[in-house]
């Protein structure tokens, strides 16, 4: 079986985080290093939109549990580029993905609630941050909710960790027209599932577990302080 | 002869004529060994979303319950069978090829296949469906077609993609989200529904009603109430409306029979429609805590009903 493959955005530093991934002992560790991550992805990202000389919002997207640590490490990073105030926030709560009657080829993980903050009538980017893809269900899912509002001039999607074939697996989902229009940013691929149907290394187990959500049910109960401090803020939508 | 005994039309002299007997045998082949939802059979599988969502959609609309089977035995187009109790009838045929012809109205060519299902349902109400992946092909099929079944037969093109894609094009898309929990579904939203409804239809094993994908597990959280809207508005008790109505910046609506809310950016449509139980156990929560503000239990209830 192949080993686990880095890619050329993988520092010294990423790859360092990504092994302190498997010590953890405390979600707090687990949380940190995933902060760190984020920020490191949301440099390279930084980067990549300044070199495209990019004006416009860009929209940060995330699932619940990422949201405090891996998305907010991000954003503190995309906050610093020129255009720092259009920086907006997604927030996804998914159900976890069903397999109705265990049919693999028709699973899905719908959204349950969303956070998202409404974009300027400029041009925008998305990028997706998720702590592993793996089916890329969730991914798929959300992109297709942020489009259709919104008609992206790049979508970003970036994890720490991908299986491999899950750019594939999310590009089923979408044409050939949108398609173009994804970059993978990841630090390392992995080929293997262990089982209990985890990537393997990947990040070192169930990601509810080692966030210290306990399960994918009681994640969803979660409100991000990320959410709840800017939903105070004028970059939530009042609605009356 | 027909199957169903009368005298093949004379004006058809070029489609092979066949005793009862032949016939009977013929279709008794035709399904044998049969299986239309095998892996390699996604293009036959994907287009079933149309027809069943369009009948979901009259199935709300005037309460016509339809049946669906596949492949649909002593049929000569026999793919997908639509009918109804009303004398009505729909037979597909689906050809995933770049290349077709009618052929010569021999056994097993399309002239013969069509022409015999036109004399078999001699005195229904009939529509053949012949989908074909590219629209050249339509076109060039259409143009074609033989005399003795224009009136009753149309050619159509349906893209061989992914659900995903799929959902994006109409006339899917429209048929979907007239069947949603709300007027203006988001693409993801359309997807779990397609996906449920289409595993619902493999797991059926090729024999569904409309009324029992109403009922399915999978496709009811998205799909819309069979009642009127303004039964369900009903629902809401004066006393949740008073205090839902003074949550600072909570907006609420009704829609499809489903509750939907939105607050600063937030937004979330109910799992469970307002005739349900659950509905009921949530406005006897509102009035026992009536909450003042959105943050803290009322957002966390909110979930766990749908979670």
């Amino acid at each position: 079986m192949e080993k686990r493959t880095y890619s050329p955005y993988a520092s010294p530093n990423a790859k360092r985080a990504l092994a302190k991934l498997h010590t953890t002992e405390e979600p707090k560790d687990f949380q940190d290093i995933m902060i760190d991550l984020g920020s490191q992805l949301g440099e390279i990202i930084a980067q990549l939109i300044k070199e495209q000389k990019f004006q416009g919002n860009i929209c940060l997207a995330c699932s619940v549990e990422d949201a405090d640590y891996l998305a907010a490490g991000a954003l503190s990073a995309l906050s610093k580029l020129d255009n720092k105030n259009k920086v907006r926030l997604a927030c996804f709560w998914n159900q976890s993905t069903i397999e109705p009657y265990n049919f693999e080829e028709f699973e899905f993980a719908p959204i349950l609630k969303s956070y998202k903050e409404p974009l300027d009538d400029v041009p925008c980017i998305i990028v997706i941050i998720k702590s592993i893809i793996s089916g890329a269900c969730v991914v798929a899912t959300n992109i297709n909710n942020l489009i259709s509002s919104l008609e992206p001039e790049t979508i970003f999607v970036s994890a720490p960790v991908m299986l491999n074939g899950a750019q594939q697996r999310l590009q089923e989902h979408f044409d050939t027209e949108l398609i173009k229009k994804f970059k993978y940013i990841t630090f390392a691929t992995d080929f293997q599932k262990n089982e209990e149907g985890h990537v393997f290394p990947g990040i070192g187990g169930n990601v509810y577990e080692l966030y210290g959500f306990g399960n994918a049910k009681k994640k969803n109960l979660y409100v991000p302080k990320l959410v709840s401090e800017r939903r105070r803020t004028e970059l939530a939508n009042p609605t009356r | 002869m027909n199957p169903n005994g009368s005298p093949v039309s004379s004006s058809n002299d070029s489609v092979e004529q066949l005793t009862e007997e032949e016939l009977t045998t013929y279709l008794s082949q035709k399904t044998k060994g049969a299986n239309n939802f095998s892996k390699g059979n996604s293009f036959e599988i994907h287009f079933s979303l149309l027809p069943i969502a369009r009948c979901l959609g009259e199935y709300f609309d005037k309460s016509i319950d339809y049946t669906f089977q596949s492949p649909a035995p002593n049929h000569f187009v026999d793919d997908l069978v639509v009918i109804t109790n009303t004398n009505y009838k729909e037979c597909y045929q689906m050809k995933n090829v770049q290349n077709l012809s009618w052929g010569t109205g021999k056994k097993k060519s399309l002239t013969f296949d069509f022409f015999y299902q036109t004399q078999a349902d001699i005195n229904q109400s009939l529509k053949l469906y012949l989908i074909v992946p590219d629209s050249e092909l339509r076109n060039k099929l259409t143009n074609s077609m033989p005399i003795s079944i224009k009136k009753v037969t149309v050619v159509e093109h349906f893209p061989p993609v992914s659900i995903g894609q799929l959902i994006k094009t109409e006339p899917l898309r429209s048929l979907l989200a007239k069947i949603s929990t709300s007027a203006n579904p988001p693409n993801d939203r359309l997807e779990s529904l397609a996906n449920a409804i289409l595993a619902r239809w493999i797991n059926s094993g090729g024999l569904l009603q409309t009324s029992d994908l109403i009922r399915d597990k999978f496709a009811n959280p998205f799909l819309r109430s069979k009642r009127d809207n303004k039964y369900a508005i009903n629902q809401l008790r004066t006393s949740t409306k008073s205090i839902l109505d003074k949550i600072p910046d909570f907006y609420y609506f009704i829609e499809r029979g489903y509750f939907h809310y939105q607050y600063r950016s937030t937004e979330q449509t109910l799992r469970f429609d307002c005739f349900s139980e659950q509905f009921e156990i949530m406005q006897n929560w509102l009035e026992r805590e009536i909450p003042v503000q959105f943050e803290g239990s009322l957002e966390e209830m909110l979930m766990t009903w749908s979670n």
